[in-house]
């Protein structure tokens, strides 16, 4: 019997491992760099993509009259991508921040439909340069 | 103080030193005085540790900036309760927090077992001694809270605590995800005892029995109520996100659960002895990663500390346990080997053997899903993230699985299941099941898991209802008990049992409460005062958009009116606020919408005040429809009742 | 001065309570628990246990009769071994 048990959960197991293996595959988006989307030469439309980058300082720009549409710039060290934003942003987006952006290209401008900021440093920031400008203040 | 509270830090250092060294020594030359003042070493330790808790706390209170810890998670005018909060809101106070709940355990170990468990308690005191100069030698040398401040000028206010910790839920829900966290380590601390001294008898597992189902509680309502922090606080809706640290809590969970099942075949039965250490080492492996994971940087998420030196020690101490646990289990294997067999599949044990194995496999999936983008990125070099839709795939058809044990656990006889009680016990929780099934068809529902989940949730509620009248019943016709009184007695006398089933009951509830994630509805939009919007049979209207400066922040509060066919249904008025908006740095100021919900049994209705322009007046505004949401809650409250009546105190369990 | 002096006041107190034991003249271990037979003892315990659950499932109408009686006469065997052994101690 209790062979019988091992052959059963031996084989349960393999296929979890399988299925697990396969999801990973399937549902994994890789990260691009904005360099990288040189190489598709202008046929970017309808391809998805995942990128991360700073927001470049002061690029943010919400329309007037509806919220919901914000565009952006994304830096790279050198490089700087434009990109559309159509949703509500999270409470932590601003400028400078570290974010992800997940979307495709539409008549050849990045359209994310996804924004994810990471707060880099929560409240651990550097409290000596505020206490700085305070004290001056 | 100050000096003060490092001061004993270092001393407990020592005195856990000397602990292990006493039972060491003790060990090997069997002079009792040795142990008992090991004893009180021990309890030396943990005195000093709550002490130097005492000393940060004071000072978190008494605001006294010139401690880099205080300064930097509290100011002037971070209200008293947040501020006592902040002892765990940041890298070196949460450490030290660990430290003080591994202390309070400890402590209670030592006294309940100073006259039980002889052979036991010497490698028992030693392993807590262990983990405890762990966390000292970090307290002590890599994250020290009472470090003082590194700045020129004396400081006059503290940066604050995030405004997002300072929530009630947000309050209590870190001290009870560590009290479960931290509560795994006695019954490891106890399961080392028992490879180390070669005493594997039925003994440890008893004697842990209660702490496991206690670690196992507290972790379980410690993982919902951050899910419920996430979904009145951070603003996007939902429970759960499959975030790194959020599965680093949920695998120790799962394996946690793992063991609390197949601890019963093993007391009952006496089998899976060597797999149960495998499982609460495992479990205890998970919670050391859990915390390391938040902590290290590794990986990228909303509740991650800023990078630090920690990982290395972390990966290290890791290292020690899986190689001292391995190798104890590998030099103890023919003594752990149990000479009882499986008897048959349709058999309790067998049910439970399967719901480990899919408990365990799912923790591995977690955990795959979790590491792979580090793993990815070592190997092939390529970032990649792994979202929720990997975890989903995998967790629902699982988590469906276990819901259908659930059911299926309880109506299968130990050893073996004649066909004939078989058929008996089957027959009416599976009509209750083909029931449910066939009315949530009809009602229009399509989707596979949906329906699947309904139907199973109904098999199960019919399993347990009919365990619940059946041991009425024998009351009622055995004593002449009022079916109420049976039902009361039937509780109080199978504790395990019947507090079990509310457990499960709990457990459908909560997974009748993820099955209305798939219902959910929500649009976004921009609005002026006056602009009306429809969803899902509800129009909502934007009458109102006022201002208000209040002691830490400043707020715009939106007047939504809702109505429903017509008729005025209810009122919400989430917010928009600045956090800090008089610091002159305006990076510094920490914008935060507060969410504001309706909530019934059916659905939530879930706002959100996205942004505003100052000049135009338009806001952007999300309103989310979210079904049967409140099931989960409901469930977690049954999860905690069930849990404690198997846990009280009882004279007849053995 | 006051905090500086009740901290003092404690960690002597402390070392006083730690080295007490070691200043004892010898001290006898007490007896270990015979754990066999303490172990044999929760094993009766336990079989016992389970005979009345397994009443139990009878009477609540879980069990067929013929497993009842299966798993009782099962449980009572291992029952009377266990008893046999602790009387041989």
């Amino acid at each position: 019997m209790n062979k019988k048990f091992t052959v059963v959960i031996v084989a349960v197991v393999l296929l979890v491992v399988f299925w697990v293996a396969m999801g990973v595959e399937r549902n994994e988006l890789p990260y691009a760099t904005i360099g990288e989307l040189e190489n598709y030469q202008g046929k970017l439309d309808g391809k998805r993509f995942r990128l991360g980058g700073n927001v470049q300082e002061g690029s943010i720009v919400r329309d007037k009259t509806n919220p919901l549409l914000v565009e952006f710039i994304i830096e790279q060290g050198e490089e700087t991508l434009p990109v559309n934003y159509h949703k509500i942003t999270p409470d932590m987006f601003k400028d400078g921040v570290e974010v992800i952006v997940e979307g495709e290209f539409v008549n050849g401008t990045f359209q994310a439909d996804n924004l994810m900021t990471k707060c880099a440093s929560r409240y651990e920031g550097d409290i000596r340069q505020t206490q700085m400008t305070e004290t001056k203040l | 103080m100050v000096v003060y509270g490092a001061t004993l830090l270092n001393i407990a250092l020592g005195l856990a030193v000397l602990t292990i060294g006493l039972m060491v020594v003790y060990l090997r030359k069997g002079d009792y005085r040795l142990f008992l003042t090991g004893q009180r070493t021990a309890l030396g330790i943990s005195f000093l540790v709550f002490l130097a808790t005492i000393v940060l706390v004071s000072n978190l209170l008494k605001s006294n900036f010139s401690i880099d810890y205080v300064a930097k998670y509290t100011s002037l005018e971070t209200p008293f309760v947040y501020k006592l909060t902040a002892l765990w809101a940041g890298q070196s106070g949460s450490l030290l927090f660990w430290l003080f709940i591994l202390s309070v355990y400890a402590t209670i170990v030592v006294l309940q077992n100073r006259f039980r468990y002889h052979q036991l308690m010497p490698y028992v005191i030693s392993v807590m001694a262990t983990i405890q100069l762990f966390f000292l030698l970090m307290v002590n040398f890599v994250a020290n809270p009472f470090n003082p401040i590194d700045a020129v000028v004396p400081v006059i206010d503290g940066m604050g605590l995030n405004p997002l910790l300072q929530n009630p839920t947000m309050a209590i829900h870190p001290p009870i995800l560590y009290l479960g966290y931290v509560g795994f380590s006695v019954p490891f601390a106890f399961a080392l005892a028992a490879l180390f001294s070669n005493r594997l008898d039925a003994m440890w597992v008893r004697s842990i029995r209660r702490w496991t189902l206690f670690a196992w509680l507290a972790l379980g309502c410690g993982i919902i109520l951050g899910g419920w922090w996430a979904y009145l606080e951070l603003g996007w809706g939902g429970y759960w996100a499959w975030d790194p640290v959020e599965n680093a809590s949920l695998m120790p969970w799962l394996t946690g659960t793992a063991f609390v099942h197949s601890i019963i075949i093993q007391e009952k039965k006496n089998m899976l002895r060597v797999w149960n250490m495998v499982l609460i080492i495992t479990t205890f492996v998970l919670v050391i990663f859990g915390t390391f994971l938040t902590r290290s940087g590794i990986v990228s998420s909303v509740h991650s500390f800023t990078e630090s030196s920690l990982g290395p020690m972390f990966l290290w101490f890791l290292l020690l346990i899986i190689a001292v646990s391995v190798f104890l289990i590998i030099l103890r294997l023919k003594d752990l080997r149990s000479e009882k067999k499986m008897e048959s599949f349709i058999s309790r044990e067998s049910g439970f053997l399967f719901n480990n194995v899919i408990f365990v496999s799912l923790c591995f999936a977690v955990f795959w899903g979790t590491l792979f983008p580090v793993i990815s990125e070592a190997v092939r070099g390529t970032k990649v993230t792994v979202g929720a839709p990997f975890f989903n795939q995998i967790a629902v058809p699982m988590g469906i699985i276990l819901l259908l044990l659930t059911g299926i656990g309880p109506l299968l006889a130990w050893r073996h299941t004649s066909r004939k009680s078989l058929v008996r016990n089957f027959s009416i929780p599976v009509v209750v099941g083909l029931i449910t099934f066939l009315i949530s068809f009809l009602f229009g529902i399509r989707s596979l898991y949906p329906l699947m989940t309904i139907g199973i949730s109904g098999f199960v509620t019919g399993t347990l209802v009919m365990e619940f009248y059946r041991g009425i019943r024998v009351r009622v016709k055995k004593f002449d008990e009022n079916p109420f009184a049976a039902f009361i007695r039937i509780i109080s006398k199978n504790r395990s049992r019947y507090g079990g089933y509310i457990v499960h009951l709990g457990i459908v509830l909560m997974f009748i409460g993820f099955v209305g994630k798939a219902f959910d509805e929500d649009n976004e939009w921009a609005l002026k005062v006056g602009d009306q919007v429809e969803l899902a049979g509800y129009s909502i209207t934007l009458t109102n958009v006022e201002e208000e400066e209040r002691p830490n922040h400043y707020a715009w509060i939106a007047s939504l009116k809702i109505e429903k066919n017509g008729e005025h249904f209810t009122d919400l008025y989430p917010e928009k606020r600045i956090y800090f908006h008089n610091n002159p740095d305006p990076n510094r100021r920490q914008p935060h919408s507060e969410v504001d919900i309706y909530s019934s049994f059916k659905e939530d209705i879930y706002s959100i005040f996205g942004s505003i322009d100052t000049e135009t007046d338009v806001i952007s505004l999300k309103i989310m429809v979210n079904r049967l949401i409140m099931m989960v809650w409901i469930g977690g409250y049954l999860l905690l009742i069930g849990t404690v009546i198997a846990l009280w105190p009882s004279k007849l369990s053995v | 001065m006051y905090a500086e002096f009740m901290l003092l006041i404690t960690f002597v107190i402390m070392v006083g309570f730690i080295i007490q034991p070691l200043l004892l003249k010898k001290v006898d271990r007490p007896d270990d628990e015979d754990i066999t037979l303490e172990t044999l003892k929760l094993r009766k315990k336990v079989i016992y246990k389970q005979i009345k659950e397994a009443e139990m499932e009878y009477e609540m109408g879980n069990l067929s009769e013929e497993d009842y009686i299966r798993t009782r006469n099962s449980l009572k065997e291992e029952a009377s071994s266990v008893i046999k052994t602790i009387e041989k101690k």
